[in-house]
């Protein structure tokens, strides 16, 4: 093939060749991009889904704390009793903006992490006392800790029902 | 905390518990009412339960970090009036005796046709 026939097909192609090629480079970069943000959402998916896990599992481990105050109070181990309380401040506070949460679960743990100071104060004042009267905790405390165990639950319960769902 | 803030506070507390706009809630301390806000925590508590007439209020305000940053408790009028009257209205806002019982009432009412 002599040059003037190189040059001759050069000069009929190179505009389709130019206006292909962009296009191409167009598709492959949305394609690029697609991808991109297919990737991006997945990831987000998973970590999503580990974050969800590990707020069931903060809330188990919450639960079992509330229920052991209870139990404390009932056998009158108050070291312990205060112990349990302030390690379910601890994650009281950790999980008070959880983006998972919703914001009335939001506004019942910061309203437990008052009631959980107000316990802890209790039983150091009233019941840690050398002439405290040898029983548990009061019915009204009782009835908070409860009621903290049921918010807790249905806590649980949702999160649950929502890693189902997935 | 400067008590005059405090008064002041105490009086936006009470006309705003007397509109119905602000919510307080129950403790885990008996006779102790919980109002919460974005920036802080307020209680209000009175502390003689057995002889209400004779029974001692405080203010208590804590920070977003549930740290006490004020308090307020009189020992003599108006204060002492002013603080028992928003005691009474933080009562009937967190368990709205009235409230109940219309609720209740209304259920009845449905039920029974």
């Amino acid at each position: 093939m002599d040059k003037s026939a190189v040059m001759s097909f050069f000069d009929q192609w190179a505009n389709a060749a130019s206006v292909v090629g962009f296009g191409l480079t167009i598709i492959g970069f949305a394609v690029t991009l697609i991808t991109v943000w297919r990737i991006k959402s997945y990831t987000r998916n998973v970590v999503n889904t580990i974050s969800g896990h590990l707020l069931a599992v903060e809330i188990a481990i919450l639960l079992r704390l509330i229920s052991d105050v209870r139990e404390a109070g009932r056998e009158m181990l108050w070291p312990r009793a205060i112990d349990r309380s302030q390690q379910a401040r601890l994650i009281v506070v950790k999980l008070m903006g959880h983006p998972y949460l919703l914001q009335k679960e939001k506004e019942s743990l910061r309203a437990m992490n008052d009631d959980l100071r107000l316990v802890i104060q209790y039983i150091e004042n009233e019941r840690m006392k050398t002439d405290a009267p040898k029983e548990n905790l009061s019915d009204h405390k009782k009835r908070s800790l409860d009621s903290m165990v049921t918010i807790l639950g249905e806590i649980q319960g949702r999160l649950q029902s929502g890693t189902m769902e997935v | 905390m400067d008590p005059e803030s405090i008064r002041g506070l105490m009086m936006r507390l009470t006309n705003g518990t007397h509109a119905g706009k602000l919510k307080w809630e129950e403790t885990a301390e008996e006779e102790d009412f919980r109002l919460i806000l974005d920036a802080g925590i307020i209680h209000i508590r009175r502390t003689n339960q057995i002889r209400p007439d004779f029974g001692k209020y405080a203010l208590l305000i804590f920070n977003k970090n549930n740290t006490l940053v004020g308090r307020l408790q009189p020992e003599i009028d108006p204060d002492k009036s002013n603080l028992s009257r928003l005691f009474d209205l933080a009562r009937n806002s967190a368990l709205n005796p009235s409230g109940l019982l219309d609720r209740l009432e209304e259920e009845l009412k449905k039920r029974s046709g």
